[in-house]
Parts: structure tokens; C-alpha cells; sequence
């Protein structure tokens, strides 16, 4: 576990676990960013100035694969007519009965409110509690450090 | 959705930001184009990026054509979380002349063949 001192304005210098190395940058926890160079904390950062600073190292959308439409047909049945379709069928019934969580810190969860995780959500719906109606959701979040606040969207 | 057609979350790299404003904006770079409200189509993700805390970005996705189609989208205004995931209004009014700032077509965030798990 790597760790970087981070320099707080006005306060003594603080260690923080270092989660992800950008060129000029660290990302630590809690969603703290640190200067490599210099150790200052980036307060508000800035979108245009830090958060996109290294977008070409970030994970990328890949190539779409041929597809048959055959194999789309034995994947989502015949009455999708294509994968939004099907998605689309299958969140309906959330609509209305899905708060907007709010979480208050650490890893973005793979359990409630946002359920970071790659996996199937539930097939079926009925009877579903408000945490599993939640968790049948793909997070939509801007994670960030808010005074330990977080926002979520449990949507996409 | 995503998940449910069997696809990846976008990821920023870390724990802290896997599907996170940053993540969606970053992973569909290059596939995203300039928001336009007339160009709308049918399943359009529509991005505003994340800037600081008090600007946190969204995303939601358009039900039909054009300005005055609904979105289904996710956004906390009142009581507890409230009204969550909701497809209670337009494109237009969403947007309010400034708001929305690229565009994911449907075939582009969720029609393809790759990035399953």
C-alpha cells in the first residue's frame, strides 16, 4: 500500500493511502486528489483543468463485435427489438419506486445505494424491497468528496 | 441497464469513481458528440460533466424524439430521495438552455456487441 503526505493549508501535514498514479496526480482515499510534485491537496478540482487532465489513460469503450441477428435473437428473445429496448422493458417498472440515494463515504459500495458491481441485476421485480429495487439499478454517480456527502443516481 | 444487457460498468479506474459522472464521460470519449436539442433521438444518453462538488455532473437518457421528449433520469428535489427515478419531464425543460452538454447515441452506450461480463 503506497501513501502520500498531503499538505492541508494552515494544518499539519496529512497521510493519505494513494488508490490510483496519474502523471501529475494522485487519486486517494475518500476521492482525495493530491499534486504529485508537491504534495498540495486540489480543492474543488476543476473538470477541464484535473479531472480530464489524463483522460487518454483512463479505460476506453472497446470495438463493438459483429453480431448475427441470430445470436442478438438467442441472447434477448425475439421481442427486444434491440439491447435498449430490453433494458428499457426491464427498469420500467422502477420508475417512480427508486429514491436517489445518498451515501456518505468510502468505496463506492457493490451493495446499497450504488452497487458498483459487474453482475446481473434480478430478473424479476415483484415484491422486491426498496434496497433490492435499488440494487437491481446500474449507478450513475459523480462520486466525489463533499464534506462527507455523496450523491447517487441509481439509474444506468 | 447496462448491467442488465449484460454489460460492464464504465470505470474511472478505481473503486471510488466505477460508474461515476467521470467514468461515463471518459469511458465514451471519442463516442459522444455535442448536444444538440433537436437532434435527440430515441435512447440517446445525454452527459453533463462532472465539475467540482457542487456541480456533480448527470446523465439521463431520452424516451423519444426531439426537445419535447421525456427522460428517464434519477435526480433527488424533495422528501427522501425524492422523486428518484422518473421520466416526469422533457428534454427542453431539463436542459433549460444551458444544461446538457454531449450526446451518446443509443448505438454507441448500449446497442453494440462488446464489454460483457
Amino acid at each position: 500500500m503506497r501513501t502520500v503526505e498531503a499538505v492541508f493549508p494552515d494544518q499539519e501535514e496529512v497521510e493519505f493511502e494513494v488508490l490510483q498514479e496519474f502523471p501529475t496526480f494522485f487519486v486517494c482515499e475518500d476521492g482525495t486528489l493530491i499534486e504529485r510534485d508537491d504534495g498540495t491537496l486540489i480543492v474543488n478540482p476543476d473538470a477541464g483543468e484535473i479531472l480530464y487532465r489524463h483522460i487518454e489513460l483512463l479505460p476506453k469503450r472497446p470495438q463493438a463485435e459483429q453480431e448475427s441477428e441470430e445470436e442478438f435473437t438467442e441472447t434477448f428473445a425475439t421481442e427486444a427489438a434491440s439491447r435498449f429496448d430490453a433494458a428499457l422493458e426491464w427498469i420500467s417498472p422502477l420508475v417512480g419506486k427508486m429514491p436517489y440515494g445518498l451515501w456518505t463515504g468510502g468505496i463506492v459500495p457493490p451493495g446499497s445505494p450504488a452497487w458498483a458491481i459487474n453482475r446481473p441485476p434480478p430478473p424479476k421485480l415483484s415484491g422486491a424491497s426498496s434496497d433490492l429495487l435499488r440494487g437491481c439499478a446500474q449507478p450513475d454517480v459523480a462520486v466525489c468528496r463533499q464534506e462527507g456527502a455523496h450523491l447517487w443516481q441509481p439509474l444506468l | 441497464m447496462l448491467r442488465f444487457v449484460g454489460k460492464r460498468v464504465p470505470t474511472y479506474g478505481n473503486p471510488y469513481y466505477d460508474g461515476g459522472m467521470r467514468a461515463y464521460w471518459s469511458y465514451f470519449d471519442g463516442y459522444h458528440e455535442r448536444f444538440n436539442l433537436d437532434a435527440v433521438r430515441r435512447g440517446d444518453l445525454l452527459l453533463r460533466h462532472y465539475s467540482n462538488e457542487q456541480n456533480q455532473g448527470h446523465v439521463a437518457v431520452a424516451l423519444g424524439d426531439g426537445a419535447d421528449a421525456l427522460l428517464l433520469q434519477s435526480y433527488w428535489s424533495h422528501g427522501d430521495g425524492l422523486p428518484g427515478l422518473n421520466k416526469l419531464i422533457t428534454v427542453r425543460t431539463s436542459h433549460a438552455g444551458y444544461y446538457y452538454e454531449r450526446i451518446v447515441r443509443v448505438n454507441n452506450w448500449i446497442n453494440y456487441l462488446s464489454d460483457e461480463f
